[in-house]
């Protein structure tokens, strides 16, 4: 692997004493997309979280650049995090906020750039992603694939060099879902950024990631090329990805379902 | 016995362990407000206007109605019985001593709490539920100081501000009441309420609202970020901010008294 923007070590992490890390240690090189994946309360969204330094393990280190972020001071903390982006599965956006006032927010904060300028950034990526329109709703006024749209146009504004995604594209409609990948994989084009994302959706990670790291009961069972973890014969490695489909084979049968049977039962009821 | 005992402990080792952390918070708190930025407290300043809003000019009309009547009541209850010992001439300084000392700065203090600082704890609670803090940490936004100190700021100047409002209103509550009563002129009224005023009741005021507004702004921001996971925990911290400021105020009350008056 190349120059690592991230690397873990030994990260193990329990919660209410039961295990949700054991003992993890990866590099992230620069300038990929990498993607983890396992089954659902595998620990990935925690792993994720740690990574970001939003969590502080029980046990093990995290160095961001080459600084071990649990060892800075806040104020160094909360000045390195204005490099990276951090984009929650619930969205997160301040619900007191407007959704322009959202994606600014980073902006007045570190920067206080003149109004004008903070309309002209924000508007443009508001343009990106679609939401000019909802520019002055609040975010409990916007959809789920929207909010997640502007939380991805706020972590954006800071141009990043490190993004984390928690689940990018779960819970998406299938317009949602496209635009997002859409804004990702342009990301993944330049060298300058390096992308983490937790998902499900294997046929999205096998058309985006450079790399794929695979969670199972808490550890780190595999973590390659993704070419390598894909075209691998290892009996344990082919389970899980059986599991991830299997998985979201069972979510696609119970929606199905919902949308046929059940339905059409109570209708003729 | 034995298990009543161990229940005992447990209970006196969560108090001290939420002391502790209390004073661990209120340490990082100040910590983190006297460090110097680099960049503006523009978007803190919004935070901060909004606070003073909410808490100081919003409670305007309901603290102006609980003074002009406590003022009042004061009075009526004064005029019953001071005369029975010939003593009249205390009405002003039972006024000041009611109202000014410690009426005014506890009774502002509770509205303050019942309105305002329930609100923040159950904000600040859902904030942390819905991820709104974290999100706030990954934007690399200190959610203490964009958060907690403007509304620290505000409450306390608020309550402070309310409180001189508060006397002013009451002693124009005490007049009204002594107008229609004993045809008092309010250049009489005033007079013997200020020559009952000394220097150090309206001090003790203002102190009792600044510590006050502190207390109620560091307890209530504290429980609101101790809630963890579920939603269902924003009201039990929200009750708990409420008993644990109760509390405070009292002792924070007694103490000042103690030390200004006897």
């Amino acid at each position: 692997m190349d120059e690592h923007i991230l690397e873990l070590k030994d990260i193990s992490h329990t919660f209410e004493d039961e295990t949700i890390l054991n003992n993890i240690s990866m590099k992230f090189p620069k300038g990929k997309l990498i993607a983890i994946t396992g089954p659902s309360g595998c620990g990935k969204s925690t792993l994720l979280k740690i990574s970001a330094g939003l969590i502080s393990p029980d046990r093990g280190q995290v160095f961001i650049e080459g600084n071990n972020i649990f060892e800075l001071s806040r104020t160094a903390l909360f000045q390195m995090r204005k490099k990276f982006a951090f984009i929650f599965q619930d969205a997160a956006l301040i619900s007191n906020l407007t959704v322009y006032n959202n994606i600014a927010l980073p902006l007045r904060h570190h920067y206080n750039p003149p109004e004008d300028e903070i309309n002209r950034k924000v508007t443009g990526i508001l343009k990106n992603v679609d939401l000019e329109d909802e520019r002055d709703l609040l975010p409990a006024q916007l959809s789920m694939g929207q909010r997640k749209l502007a939380s991805f146009a706020r972590g954006l504004v800071l141009e990043p060099g490190l993004i984390f995604f928690d689940e990018p594209i779960s819970g998406t409609d299938a317009i949602t879902r496209e635009k997002i990948i859409n804004m990702i994989l342009p990301l993944e084009d330049d060298p300058e950024i390096t992308l983490i994302l937790v998902s499900h959706n294997l046929d999205f990670i096998k058309n985006s990631a450079d790399y794929i790291a695979l969670i199972y009961e808490n550890r780190l069972i595999a973590y390659d090329e993704k070419e390598e973890i894909l075209r691998s014969t290892d009996p344990i490695i082919q389970r899980i990805l059986s599991i991830i489909i299997d998985e979201e084979a069972t979510v696609a049968e119970e929606i199905l379902g919902i949308l046929t049977g059940r339905v059409s039962e109570d209708v003729f009821k | 016995m034995g298990n009543y005992f161990y229940n005992f402990g447990k209970w006196f080792l969560i108090k001290i362990d939420n002391f502790t952390s209390l004073n661990a918070y209120t340490i990082l708190v100040l910590k983190i407000f006297f460090h110097k930025r680099k960049v503006t407290f523009k978007t803190s300043l919004r935070v901060l206007f909004k606070q003073i809003l909410f808490t100081g000019v919003e409670a305007l009309p309901l603290i102006g109605m609980v003074s002009l009547a406590i003022g009042g009541i004061s009075i009526i209850q004064s005029l019953t019985f001071l005369p029975k010992f010939g003593g009249e001439s205390l009405i002003g300084k039972l006024l000041v001593t009611v109202m000014v000392r410690e009426l005014g700065p506890l009774l502002t203090g509770f509205i303050v709490m019942g309105r305002s600082g329930t609100a923040i704890t159950a904000e600040i609670g859902n904030m942390v539920v819905s991820h709104e803090i974290q999100a706030l940490e990954a934007m690399g936004i200190d959610p203490i100081r964009y958060l907690v100190i403007p509304r620290i700021l505000g409450v306390t100047i608020s309550l402070v501000s309310l409180n001189i409002y508060f006397i002013i209103l009451s002693i124009l509550g005490g007049f009204l009441v002594s107008k229609m009563v004993l045809v008092t002129s309010i250049s009489i009224f005033l007079k013997k309420i200020l020559e009952s005023m000394v220097l150090s009741d309206i001090t003790v005021n203002l102190l009792k609202g600044f510590i006050f507004g502190l207390l109620i702004s560091v307890i209530c921001t504290f429980e609101g970020f101790s809630v963890k996971l579920s939603s269902t925990e924003v009201p039990q911290r929200t009750t708990k901010a409420m008993v644990n400021v109760i509390t405070a105020l009292f002792i924070a009350d007694g103490i000042i008294t103690v030390i200004y008056y006897i």
